[in-house]
């Protein structure tokens, strides 16, 4: 008999029920509509355990890969320690290992990988210092390269962002909880499908990963890589970049900027990528300013991309410190 | 004799009619204004739910969701036009997916029964 763990109430399944239905007679509200895994509300999240496929079906990869489960889909064969989607979120102590600046207000910061984290390219974390969370993307391979590299842009009147700039020193210690986020690269059953990301600012962070990441993977399709700034010296990692293409005849770097008329609009780039490739097979990647993410996301979808193949990740600011 | 769900392909024809309707709806500005300021995840959900019921499909819709759901945009001036053009993009994309006629018709039926819950009187 299989015993279902949420929160603190613990489920012996009966046989043929499932772990909605557990749920449920065990007093717990687990939220639901059609309850024959179309609707998706009943969805949830297996902190350990194995849920059956037939539980996942229907599913983005990206949650397939997190332990996401359709809660009335679900009866599993062993135990399951489940919680609602997002409510697992794992917390560590870190250090400070270096920080230097990329250009003219963007910081980069790089901090210890601690005992136990592991996180794809393109998530994100909550970081807490001085008493102050602010939402960072995972800019490095942080298995690969040793080091969490977060990418702080210099916020006007910003609590954190400019503690970070101005008096964070090498050695300090912070706190991460994550990570957090569905932006990363998953091969599929072929890894040719074109990969389009674009990025404003240091929504470049998580776009860098994802690339380097799914180069890592051997990814044989197409990759490209925009990234809008408004003036040429809010461009950084561009040498970095330039590099990786030259070594990668399939990934392209185009730096747009916005004081540059045509090459610098992002969303005219992003309908010439669809005019070289396939809108419905490409996977897009987009990130920064919410406005831009949001308008771009709709014109990718009303361009022939998937929505299940767009991965938006829009950067939202906190209010402003009185 | 098969439902009309099973009919149309059940769960697996919901997954596939979703973003070609979505996409008809936002490209029509006749009715992508009520879509304006909508989180695209939740409208997509949402727009799973909505086939699931008029393709027969399982669902726990009542006329006060759809009373509820839809009232903010019938302040902004939803009306039969607009249901008629939704009800107008469901059968162009159940056309393209493949769909028989008979079938397209019978979810337009279900469709029309929403109608007042949906317009609020």
């Amino acid at each position: 008999m299989s015993v279902v763990t949420f929160g603190e109430s613990k489920v012996a399944l009966l046989p043929h029920e499932t772990v909605l239905s557990a749920l449920e007679r065990a007093g717990q509200r687990i939220p639901n509509s059609c309850r024959s895994g179309v609707c998706q509300s009943c969805l949830m999240q297996a902190v350990t355990g194995e849920v059956p496929a037939q539980s996942q079906r229907g599913l983005k990869p990206a949650w397939v890969q997190q332990g996401y489960f359709l809660a009335c889909q679900c009866q599993p064969a062993g135990d399951l320690w489940v919680a609602l989607p997002n409510k697992v979120i794992p917390v560590f102590s870190t250090r400070v290992l270096d920080k230097h600046l990329a250009a003219e207000g963007v910081l980069v910061l790089r901090l210890e990988v601690p005992e136990g984290f592991t996180c794809r390219a393109g998530q994100y974390l909550h970081l807490e210092m001085e008493q102050v969370v602010r939402s960072y993307s995972v800019a490095s391979l942080p298995a690969h390269d040793g080091y969490i590299e977060l990418h702080i842009r210099r916020v006007s009147g910003g609590k954190l962002s400019n503690w970070l700039h101005d008096h964070c020193a090498i050695g300090a210690v912070c706190t991460i909880r994550g990570p957090l986020g569905e932006c990363f690269y998953l091969p599929d059953a072929t890894a040719d499908f074109p990969l389009l990301l674009a990025g404003t600012s240091t929504g470049l962070a998580p776009l860098e990963g994802i690339v380097r990441d799914a180069l890592q993977q051997g990814h044989q399709g197409p990759i490209t890589l925009i990234h809008g700034v408004l003036e040429r010296n809010g461009l950084y990692h561009a040498d970095k970049l330039h590099q990786l293409a030259a070594t990668h005849p399939n990934f392209s770097y185009l730096p747009a900027v916005r004081e540059e008329g045509e090459s610098g609009d992002v969303a005219l780039l992003l309908k010439q990528h669809f005019a070289q490739h396939a809108a419905n097979a490409t996977r897009v990647f987009l990130c920064g300013a919410p406005e831009l993410v949001n308008s771009l996301k709709r014109q990718v979808f009303l361009q022939g991309a998937a929505s299940c193949h767009i991965h938006a990740d829009p950067f939202v600011m906190a209010p402003a410190a009185p | 004799m098969a439902t009309l769900f099973e009919s149309l392909g059940g769960a697996g024809a919901v997954d596939a009619a979703v973003d070609i309707f979505y996409r008809k709806m936002l490209a029509d500005e006749r009715v992508s204004h009520f879509f304006d300021d909508t989180n695209m995840e939740r409208q997509a959900a949402k727009q799973k739910a909505f086939l699931t019921m008029v393709f027969g499909g399982p669902n726990h819709y009542t006329g006060k969701d759809m009373r509820e759901g839809h009232r903010h945009l019938v302040k902004r001036g939803l009306n039969d036009t607009h249901v008629d053009i939704v009800i107008a993009h469901l059968g162009a994309t159940l056309k393209e997916l493949g769909a028989a006629e008979a079938d397209i018709a019978k979810v337009a039926t279900i469709a029309n029964s929403v109608r007042d819950d949906v317009l609020d009187r």
